[in-house]
C-alpha cells in the first residue's frame, strides 16, 4: 500500500513539486490549500505524513498543527513544517505545538524526499 | 524600430527606474535580501531581454553588473557605497545606451569600460579570499571511518510530536554497520504504564565514514527532546592500513549478541592493552550555530505598488488628450441640450436631458480621473537628485516627502518637474547650509527638505521647504533696487519682498554655480506654474528655514464655474473661490466714500469694478451685485450686473493673439453658443493693487 | 549538454532529437506537466537538464504556463541565475505576440521558428551560452 502525503500550501507551484517529487518517489499525493482544506481532507483520507506551510488565510500553519494534535485519530501524525529562513519563532511556535520537523524554502526536491523517508522509513 | 525594440526600450526604461530606487533604499538598509533580489531581478531582465531583441551592447554591459550581484545574493560580497555608485552610474549608461543604439560617444564608451573594470575587480577580490578560505577548510573534511557509540533516550511524550524513534535508528543503520541495542526503561510500573508514551533508551554502536554532523543531523527534529550522547570509540587513519582499529571492530561486533555494557567492559579493555586511538570523551560540543544576522528591518513600508495589484494598461497620452477633448465636448453640446430642454419643457425630454447629464457627469468625472496619477512618482525621482546633489556640494541632505498619494492631471505633474527640481537646488544650494555651520548654529548636521502635496479646495498645494538659512529680506530688497527691479523708496512687504527673487534677472547668489545662481532660474519656475495657473507663495524665516508653496488647479480642462453677467458679456469665475453673493445698492456704493468696501454682515470687504477695469459700456443697473470670493486667504468682492448661476466650464484657451492678457484664463462656450470668459482672479487683484499703488504715488 | 524536448508533435520531438543528438543526453516530454516532473527528477538525480525546447501550443498546459511554472520551481529551489535552466520556446511563423509574451511575462530566454532553420538553431544555442561538443554547425 502507497504511503499517503497530504501537501498543504497556499501556493500552487509548492504543492506542485511536492506532488511531483514525491509521486516519482512511490508516495500517494493529497494536496489542501489552506487549513480548512486541510481539515476536510484529513476528515476524509487516511494520511501517513503531513508537509504544511507556516502561513495560510483562514486556520494557518500552527492552528492546523494544534488541531491535528488535539484529534483523536491523528494524534501521532507526523507533521513537517514548510519554513523560511527568517521564520525562527515560528518554527519555535510550530514545534511546542506539536510539528514533527521542518523543511527550509529555499529546498530542492531530493531534500523533500530525504525528509520523507526520515519520517516514514524507507 | 521595430515593435519588439520599441517594448523593450519602454520595458527597459521602466526597470532602470525600479533598479535605481531599490539601490537607493539598498544603501540605508544594505542587508534586505527582498531589494537585493529586486535589483537582481531588474538587471537579469535588462540584460535578457537585450540579448533577444538585439541591444547587445546593453546584454553585455549588464551581465558585468549581474555577476556582481549574484555574489551579492549569494551573500559573499557585501554592498558598500561604492558598489551602490557605480551601480547607479552604471544606470546612467544604459539610459545613453537605449537612447541612441547606433552612436554612442566615444567618452561614453569609455565610462562604461571603466565601470566594467571596477566591477571584475570586485569578483577577482571575492575570488581570491575564497580560494585562500577553502585552503584552509579542505583540511578539515576529510572523513575517515570511526566508531561511535551513540546514547538515545528520547523523552516520554515524544510520540505526541509524531516522531518514529524506530525511522531514526533506521536512518543510523543506513550510515554504516550498526549494533543497536534497545531498553525499556525498568522502573516503570505496570499499573502506570501509558501506551502512548515512550519509555525504551538505545545505545547504538556505529562503524561509519560519515562525518559527525551527519550523524547529528540524524537527530536533528528530536535533539531538545531526548538525551543525546556521542562517544568516538575510535578513528581510523586516512588512507594508513589500521590493523588495531579493524581489530577493534571486529572484536567489538563479535559481541554483538550481548548487551551494551559487555561491550563497554571489552572496549576499555583493549583500550588499556593497545594503543588504539584515543577516544575523545567528550561532549562534542554543536558546533556554535551562526547567529543569524538580524535583517535592518528598515522602517519604510515596502511600497509594493499598481504593478502587483491587478492588471494595467499603457496608454498613449495623444489617445488620452483625444479623449478628454471628446469629453470636453459632449459637455458643451449637454449643457445647451438642458438649456433647451427647460425651454420647451416637454416630460420626456426633460428626462432625457436630466439623464445625460447624469452621464456626462460620470463620464466627465471618469475621464479626468483616468488622467491622474499619485505625485509620489515624481516625488521619487528627486531621492537620487538629492543625494547626488548633497554628495557633490558637501552637504548631508534627507529629503522627506508627505502626500505622495494626492493625485493630479498627468500633464500637470509633467510640468512640475522641471520647477520642482529647480526648487530642490536652490534649497540645497543656497537654503541648507554646510554642516559645519549648521552645528555652530546649533542645527542637526543634517538638513532637511522636505516635499508634500496635498489636496484644498479645487487646487493642490505643493511644498517645497528646508530648514535651511532662511532668506534675508534686506539682502534681497538691497538687490532688489541695485538691479532696477524696485525703487529705492517702495516700501514692501516681507512677502513681496521674497517675491521679488521670482522676477527675471534676479539673483544674490555670490557664486554663480553649475546649479544655481544664474538668475535664470527661479523666473523659469514662475513661467511654469503661471502655465498651469497656479500660484507661487513663499514664507521664510531666517535661520529657520523657507517654504515655497506652490498652488496649482487640478485640472487644467475643466471647471466648475459661476456663471455672471456684466452688460451683455458674460464672465466665470472659479467655483472654489466663491463664497456668497450679496447685493450692492447705489446707495452703499455712495456711502462707503470712493473707498470701494461693502459692508458684508459687519465686516469690511475690499471689492473690484470689474466694469471699470475692463471699460465696459451700459447702463450700470440700480442693483448690482457682489460676488465675494476668497483668494490666498483674503476675501475680496467683485461686482457684476447679474449673477446667473453654476455653470460647468470646458477651458479653452485664448489662442495666441490673446494668451497674454493675464487677467482672462481661458474662455468657454455657453449652451447657446455664446462666448464668456473666465476670470483670472489672482491677476485681477495684483492689477487692481499696482494700479492703487500707482495712483497713490500719483496723488502723493 | 543534457536536454529536455517537450512538444506535443511526435514528428518535432524526433527532429529536435536527431539535430542535439550529438550534443548529449536528449528526453522528451509530451506536454507541459510531464515536463516538470521530468525537470524535478533531474533535480533529484542531481543532473539537472541544460536546454528545455517547449513548443508554445500544447494541450492542457501550454508552452507559456509550463515556463511560468518550471521559473517558479526554480525560484522555490533558490537557484542562482547561473544555474536555471535555459529555455527556448519554439513557435510558428507569424506569432510574434505570444512570444514577447511568452519572454516577458514567464520567463523563457530565446525562440526559434518553426520549420527550423538549422543555422539560426545553433546561433541561438551558442548565444544561451551552452557549451556545444566539437563546434556542431
Amino acid at each position: 500500500m502507497k504511503k499517503v502525503i497530504l501537501t498543504v500550501d497556499d501556493s500552487a507551484s509548492v504543492r506542485q513539486m511536492i506532488r511531483f517529487t514525491l509521486e516519482d518517489a512511490g508516495y500517494s499525493v493529497i494536496e489542501a490549500t489552506d487549513g480548512r482544506d486541510a481539515i476536510t481532507k484529513l476528515e476524509s483520507n487516511i494520511v501517513n505524513l503531513v508537509f504544511t506551510d507556516l502561513n495560510m488565510p483562514f486556520v494557518d500553519g500552527i492552528q492546523l498543527i494544534k488541531h491535528i494534535r488535539s484529534s483523536t485519530a491523528n494524534k501521532f501524525l507526523p507533521i513537517i513544517m514548510i519554513t523560511t529562513e527568517s521564520q525562527n519563532d515560528k518554527k519555535m511556535q510550530g514545534k511546542q505545538a506539536g510539528a514533527t520537523g521542518w523543511i527550509v524554502k529555499p529546498f530542492r526536491p531530493e531534500q523533500l524526499v530525504e525528509v520523507t523517508k526520515k519520517i516514514l522509513g524507507s | 524600430m521595430d515593435i519588439h525594440s520599441e517594448a523593450y526600450i519602454a520595458e527597459a526604461e521602466e526597470l532602470l527606474s525600479e533598479l535605481e530606487s531599490s539601490l537607493l533604499e539598498l544603501e540605508i538598509s544594505p542587508e534586505d535580501t527582498d531589494l537585493i533580489n529586486r535589483a537582481f531581478r531588474a538587471l537579469h531582465t535588462i540584460k535578457g531581454s537585450g540579448a533577444m531583441f538585439g541591444f547587445e551592447d546593453i546584454a553585455r554591459f549588464t551581465h558585468e553588473i549581474e555577476t556582481v550581484f549574484d555574489f551579492v545574493r549569494d551573500g559573499k560580497i557585501k554592498i558598500t557605497k561604492e558598489l551602490i555608485n557605480l551601480t547607479l552610474q552604471s544606470c546612467d549608461i544604459i539610459k545613453i545606451f537605449l537612447k541612441n543604439t547606433e552612436q554612442t560617444s566615444a567618452e561614453d564608451e569609455i565610462k562604461a569600460i571603466q565601470i566594467v573594470n571596477s566591477f571584475r575587480k570586485m569578483v577577482k577580490e571575492y575570488c581570491e579570499t575564497e580560494i585562500e578560505k577553502n585552503n584552509e577548510e579542505i583540511a578539515k573534511e576529510i572523513s575517515n571511518e570511526k566508531l561511535i557509540n551513540i546514547f538515545f533516550k528520547p523523552e516520554q511524550n515524544i510520540f505526541l510530536t509524531g516522531t518514529n524513534p524506530l525511522c531514526l535508528l533506521e536512518e543510523l543503520k543506513g550510515m554504516g554497520a550498526a549494533i543497536i541495542f534497545g531498553e525499556i526503561n525498568s522502573k516503570i510500573n505496570p499499573d502506570e504504564f501509558n501506551p502512548e508514551y515512550c519509555y525504551a533508551e538505545w545505545s547504538i554502536i556505529l562503524r561509519t565514514d560519515r562525518t559527525e554532523n551527519e550523524i547529528r543531523d540524524v537527530f536533528i527534529f528530536v535533539e531538545d527532546q531526548c538525551e543525546l550522547r556521542f562517544e568516538k570509540i575510535a578513528e581510523k587513519e586516512e588512507n594508513v592500513p589500521d590493523v588495531k582499529f579493524e581489530e577493534l571492530c571486529e572484536c567489538v561486533f563479535s559481541l554483538s549478541n550481548k548487551n551494551i555494557s559487555d561491550i563497554e567492559n571489552c572496549i576499555s579493555k583493549i583500550r588499556k592493552q593497545s594503543d588504539c586511538a584515543i577516544t575523545e570523551k567528550n561532549e562534542i560540543q554543536q558546533s556554535a550555530a551562526e547567529k543569524e544576522t538580524e535583517v535592518n528591518k528598515s522602517k519604510k513600508e515596502k511600497n509594493k505598488s499598481n504593478s502587483a495589484a491587478g492588471s494595467n494598461l499603457k496608454v498613449s497620452s495623444e489617445k488620452l488628450d483625444r479623449l478628454v477633448d471628446l469629453v470636453g465636448e459632449l459637455v458643451t453640446v449637454q449643457s445647451r441640450l438642458t438649456q433647451i430642454s427647460a425651454k420647451y419643457n416637454l416630460h420626456d425630454l426633460t428626462l432625457i436631458s436630466e439623464e445625460v447629464e447624469r452621464l456626462t457627469t460620470d463620464l466627465r468625472d471618469n475621464a479626468m480621473g483616468i488622467r491622474m496619477m499619485p505625485i509620489g512618482n515624481t516625488f521619487a525621482n528627486f531621492s537620487r537628485l538629492v543625494r547626488d546633489l548633497s554628495n557633490e556640494l558637501g552637504k548631508m541632505v534627507e529629503l522627506q516627502t508627505e502626500g505622495a498619494e494626492t493625485e493630479l492631471d498627468k500633464t500637470v505633474i509633467d510640468k512640475l518637474n522641471e520647477p520642482l527640481v529647480h526648487l530642490i537646488r536652490n534649497c540645497i544650494d543656497h537654503g541648507i547650509e554646510m554642516p559645519e555651520e549648521r552645528r555652530k548654529k546649533g542645527k542637526s548636521t543634517r538638513g532637511v527638505i522636505k516635499l508634500s502635496a496635498v489636496h484644498s479646495g479645487g487646487d493642490v498645494l505643493i511644498k517645497v521647504s528646508d530648514d535651511g538659512a532662511g532668506l534675508n529680506p534686506e539682502k534681497i530688497k538691497k538687490k532688489a533696487v541695485d538691479k532696477g527691479i524696485i525703487s529705492k523708496d517702495a516700501e514692501l512687504t516681507e512677502n513681496e519682498i521674497f517675491q521679488l527673487i521670482t522676477k527675471p534677472g534676479f539673483s544674490t547668489a555670490e557664486n554663480i554655480t553649475n546649479i544655481s545662481g544664474r538668475g535664470v532660474g527661479t523666473d523659469v519656475v514662475i513661467k511654469a506654474i503661471e502655465n498651469l495657473r497656479g500660484s507661487l507663495d513663499i514664507k521664510s524665516e531666517a535661520d529657520k528655514g523657507t517654504v515655497i508653496t506652490l498652488r496649482i488647479p487640478l485640472t487644467l480642462a475643466i471647471i466648475e464655474g459661476l456663471l455672471v453677467k456684466i452688460s451683455s458679456s458674460y464672465y466665470i469665475f472659479p467655483l472654489s473661490t466663491v463664497k456668497e453673493c450679496v447685493e450692492l445698492t447705489k446707495d452703499e456704493i455712495k456711502k462707503s466714500g470712493g473707498r470701494k468696501m461693502a459692508n458684508v454682515r459687519g465686516s469690511l470687504v475690499p471689492y473690484i469694478n470689474i466694469r471699470e477695469k475692463f471699460n465696459i459700456d451700459g447702463q450700470v443697473p440700480e442693483i448690482q451685485q457682489v460676488v465675494i470670493t476668497e483668494v490666498n486667504e483674503r476675501r475680496i468682492g467683485f461686482i457684476v450686473d447679474q449673477v446667473i448661476g453654476e455653470h460647468q466650464t470646458v477651458i479653452k484657451s485664448l489662442g495666441k493673439v490673446y494668451k497674454n492678457i493675464k487677467e482672462i484664463s481661458g474662455a468657454t462656450i455657453l449652451g447657446d453658443g455664446t462666448l464668456a470668459l473666465i476670470l483670472d482672479l489672482l491677476k485681477l487683484i495684483e492689477w487692481e493693487e499696482n494700479d492703487s499703488v500707482n495712483n497713490y504715488g500719483r496723488l502723493q | 549538454m543534457k536536454t529536455l524536448i517537450v512538444d506535443d508533435e511526435y514528428s518535432i520531438r524526433q527532429v529536435l532529437k536527431y539535430m542535439l543528438s550529438k550534443t548529449g543526453k536528449t528526453d522528451q516530454a509530451v506536454n507541459g506537466e510531464e515536463a516538470i516532473r521530468l525537470f524535478l527528477q533531474a533535480w533529484i538525480e542531481k543532473e539537472p537538464y541544460d536546454l528545455i525546447c517547449m513548443d508554445i501550443m500544447m494541450p492542457l498546459m501550454d508552452g507559456k504556463e509550463s515556463v511560468k511554472a518550471i521559473r517558479e520551481q526554480e525560484k522555490l529551489m533558490g537557484l542562482k541565475s547561473s544555474e536555471e535552466v535555459k529555455i527556448m520556446m519554439i513557435t510558428a511563423l507569424g506569432d510574434p505576440k505570444n512570444v514577447v509574451e511568452s519572454y516577458y511575462k514567464s520567463g523563457a530566454d530565446a525562440y526559434v521558428v518553426k520549420p527550423f532553420d538549422k543555422q539560426k538553431f545553433w546561433e541561438t544555442i551558442e548565444k544561451l551560452g551552452l557549451k556545444l561538443p566539437n563546434n556542431e554547425i
